[in-house]
């Protein structure tokens, strides 16, 4: 590792050339300059500026440029930081165009985990193929590990082929996972959970492989990743634990976001599956709920799938037991159909559940469209019942507490003592 | 990024700079950095062996150096022969140029020709100090320098000598004793299979060719018994055509291969691993004349875009690197190289792998001609490795071949 620190260090007087430092100069005057002037312009758009900063870089780079050539001065170290600092600012520009038809949550790792890494990535090649021989520093010694003689080169090889893998398999994932899908036709498996498998597959061999071709003993990485699986089960086995279910909902597909599930007694709808917990959003009070996967996975829950979230719902009413059955009966199901919201193609059907204290006690069963609406449509129903009865003159009987007050001048007699 | 930050980026950056420039002016004791470049011959990838070759000579001449100037630290960066040229003109471009390179001789009047590196005057005492024969390559004008000589590397043989007692002294012999299983190892690039030229007579014939001269009669009739030659050997199923020098030298160092041709700065690897068994002798001659090995002068140039105070160091290091008692610890310390300082004493050439080196040197002559007139890289150089090739594998015969190589070889207009 010292080696890697001096060769580096060793880099430094070289950046102290006056040739060099003119170069550094210049970019520093056209990057502080284009900042300036973008903050004096009195436009507000965010990718205004980017694009006014974007024209001076080029602009006063180029011209920068075009006199240190003509003093026969060195300009790739200039015109190498200049083309960066453009880089960026284009990004940047397409970055702030492509909101409108690019998902919001898709630009910051666009940004941050592949353009901004690949730009960087690239300067830093260039600067050391500028400043060293990149096959030299790939041979400085970083010591052993794991059974290996490890360089720069390999460690080098090993984070990019790392950073590779998890950028790029993604969409490829996705696709193969699709494919497989379609060809052995598994319906409930949701596609973005076969792709994750396949992902951390691919990374997994992918890790193992690079691992190989540096010379890593396999035996020892395999007790690695034993003595870690060890202590994954103990130190974060919540959090370990919560992946395992989530990666494992995802794949069984026993939940998928739009599902309605029943929490607490109060229906929610997923919004999105992650890895060590579940989103759901609950009607009732416009919440959004972060759930551990751990929850759904060790409880039984009580779920409506997309698609597939018909409610059969029931509310009970007491009638005067004078009236006949048959036409309360027929009555309750006519008024539970005519009520907006209420399933029509399954009709609503009314049962006689018996004699009550106030009078005969039928329950009126019915679909409606989703759960979420339970609680208003209930409420809906009844009113209808009631004010219909009313009009109809059926009385609806309900328990009444009759207070007899005696006579006055009678004595009250005082209330029995209870006997041992 | 905001202004304000930039600004204090930048000042970040530039202010040690300017500091660590400013501390350079300063002293008057020689201190600061000095970039070191030096070429690696052949194509191969860069390993730990032969990074360990390339600078081991420099690395010896930098430390004697530090302990005269301890404020003194030398940055050195490998770059490939063929690519070496194009690797410093990208760097002084950017103003990052090397302020001193370790290259053949050939490589520092291109890069003077160039503009890449300055050429450079000695004072008389110096300059009388130097082999002349390397001097006579070097002179760009009457009286300047395209780079200082400061060792050679000459082409040797290296053998197993638990395989072979001594290394054959003709071509013949060698061949005969590939019949008899020893397992003999040839290069089809030029530069490692040029001594075999002269005992066979085509060495004029490809000088001829190579500097565009129609070839006489006899020149024509040595390329093509040379070619016929090389078809004849690698029917033997000893003889093994390898595509580089680096794959003869792997080649003697697994045990694979008995004998090679071999450059003397590969002696320490060889030595390293084989160690008593090494064996190394002179090239083998044959009926038309003795082996025309090829000497790799190694030189150091001076590049054009250093402070001067860089300069200055790179200057006083080059000369440093002449300096007898250096030149002499170098020589007897590795026996890998051959001082160009003529002052050396005698006794730090007594060796027999110091002696076998000063006959190859003396056989050298002819082949000095065709390292500049075929410098490493050229496009000439693979066409004729391909041609060889095809030879030796039976796809040309001897006869076609000697019209494709003439043609191969033909400067461009």
């Amino acid at each position: 590792m010292n080696d890697l620190f001096g060769q580096i260090l060793g880099w430094l007087p070289m950046l102290s050339r006056p040739q060099v430092l003119l170069q550094l100069g210049l970019v520093a005057l056209v990057v502080v300059g284009g900042q300036l002037l973008a903050r004096r312009d009195g436009r507000t758009a965010r990718h205004w500026h980017w694009a006014l900063g974007l024209g001076i870089t080029v602009v006063g780079g180029g011209l920068g440029c075009g006199l240190l050539a003509i003093a026969h001065q060195p300009v790739t170290l200039a015109m190498l930081l200049i083309a960066f600092v453009a880089s960026l600012q284009v990004s940047e520009l397409l970055l702030r165009r492509s909101v409108g038809w690019l998902p919001a949550d898709q630009i910051q790792p666009l940004r941050y985990l592949l353009i901004r890494p690949f730009l960087f990535g690239g300067l830093v090649w260039s600067l050391i193929e500028l400043l060293d021989t990149r096959a030299e520093l790939a041979l400085i010694p970083l010591g052993r590990w794991v059974g290996a003689n490890v360089n720069v080169g390999d460690l080098t090889r090993l984070l990019v082929a790392l950073y590779l893998l998890m950028v790029s398999s993604g969409p490829p994932s996705l696709g193969v996972a699709w494919l497989l899908k379609r060809v052995f036709a598994l319906e409930r498996v949701s596609v973005r959970a076969m792709g994750l498998m396949v992902r951390y597959a691919v990374i997994t061999l992918g890790t193992i492989a690079v691992l190989e071709t540096i010379g890593f003993n396999s035996t020892a990485v395999l007790a690695i990743a034993g003595g870690l699986s060890v202590g994954l089960g103990f130190g974060v086995k919540e959090v370990f634990g919560n992946f395992v279910s989530g990666l494992w909902l995802l794949f069984e597909g026993s939940l998928r976001p739009g599902d309605i599930v029943a929490l607490d007694g109060d229906f929610c709808e997923v919004r999105r599956l992650g890895l060590r917990a579940t989103r759901l959003w609950r009607d009732r009070d416009n919440a959004e709920l972060v759930i551990p996967n751990q929850t759904f996975f060790n409880s039984s829950t009580v779920e409506f799938s997309v698609g597939r979230t018909l409610f059969h719902t029931q509310i009970a009413i007491s009638v005067d037991e004078s009236q006949p059955i048959s036409t309360i009966l027929g009555l309750l199901e006519e008024i539970a159909a005519a009520v907006p919201g209420v399933e029509t193609h399954l009709p609503p059907q009314a049962y006689l559940q018996g004699m009550g204290d106030c009078g005969a006690d039928y329950v009126l069963k019915f679909w409606i469209a989703t759960p979420f609406r339970n609680r208003s449509l209930c409420s809906a129903v009844f009113q209808s019942v009631v004010e219909r009865f009313q009009v109809l003159g059926i009385a609806l009987p309900y328990p009444h507490l009759v207070i007899e007050r005696p006579p006055v001048g009678l004595p009250v007699e005082p209330p029995a003592q209870p006997s041992d | 990024m905001p202004p304000i930050r930039a600004t204090k980026a930048f000042l970040l950056v530039a202010l040690p700079l300017t500091l660590l420039s400013a501390c350079d002016l300063r002293s008057k004791e020689l201190s600061g950095t000095a970039y070191l470049a030096i070429s690696v011959e052949g194509d191969q990838p860069l390993t730990k062996a032969i990074l360990q070759e390339e600078v081991l000579q420099a690395q010896t001449i930098v430390e004697a150096f530090r302990q005269l100037h301890p404020h003194v630290a030398i940055e050195t960066n490998l770059f490939r022969e063929s690519e070496f040229i194009a690797e410093v003109r990208k760097r002084q471009a950017a103003g990052l140029g090397p302020d001193l390179m370790l290259l053949p001789g050939s490589t520092a009047r291109t890069l003077v020709e160039a503009d890449l590196a300055r050429e450079l005057k000695l004072p008389g005492a110096t300059r009388n100090q130097l082999d002349p024969d390397s001097l006579t390559r070097l002179e760009t004008t009457p009286g300047t320098l395209a780079g200082l000589p400061i060792l050679m590397r000459p082409q040797l043989a290296c053998y197993n000598r638990n395989r072979v007692a001594a290394s054959p002294a003709t071509t013949i012999a060698l061949i005969d004793q590939a019949r008899r299983g020893l397992r003999v190892g040839l290069a089809v690039d030029s530069r490692s299979l040029f001594w075999s030229t002269g005992p066979l007579g085509a060495d004029q014939a490809l000088i001829a060719a190579a500097a565009g001269r129609p070839l006489k009669a006899d020149e024509r009739q040595g390329l093509m018994r040379w070619l016929e030659w090389l078809s004849a050997a690698n029917f033997n199923q000893q003889v093994f055509l390898e595509p580089d020098q680096e794959a003869l030298v792997q080649g003697l160092l697994e045990r694979r291969l008995d004998w090679i041709p071999c450059n003397s700065g590969n002696l320490s690897r060889l030595r390293e691993t084989l160690g008593t068994a090494l064996g190394v002798g002179e090239l083998p001659s044959g009926p038309h004349g003795p082996a025309t090995p090829i000497t790799r002068l190694r030189v150091l140039a001076f590049g054009t875009g250093s402070t001067a105070r860089q300069r200055s160091l790179a200057e006083a290091l080059a000369l440093f690197a002449l300096n007898p008692w250096i030149q002499s610890t170098l020589t007897s310390d590795n026996q890998d190289m051959l001082p160009t300082n003529r002052f050396v004493p005698p006794s730090a050439l007594h060796t027999p792998v110091l002696k076998a080196m000063q006959r190859s040197i003396e056989q050298a002559d002819a082949s000095d001609a065709i390292s500049k007139l075929l410098p490493a890289g050229d496009p000439r150089d693979r066409a004729l490795s391909r041609l060889v090739t095809a030879v030796a594998f039976g796809e040309l015969t001897a006869t076609d071949a000697t019209e494709a190589v003439i043609k191969a070889l033909a400067p461009a207009p």
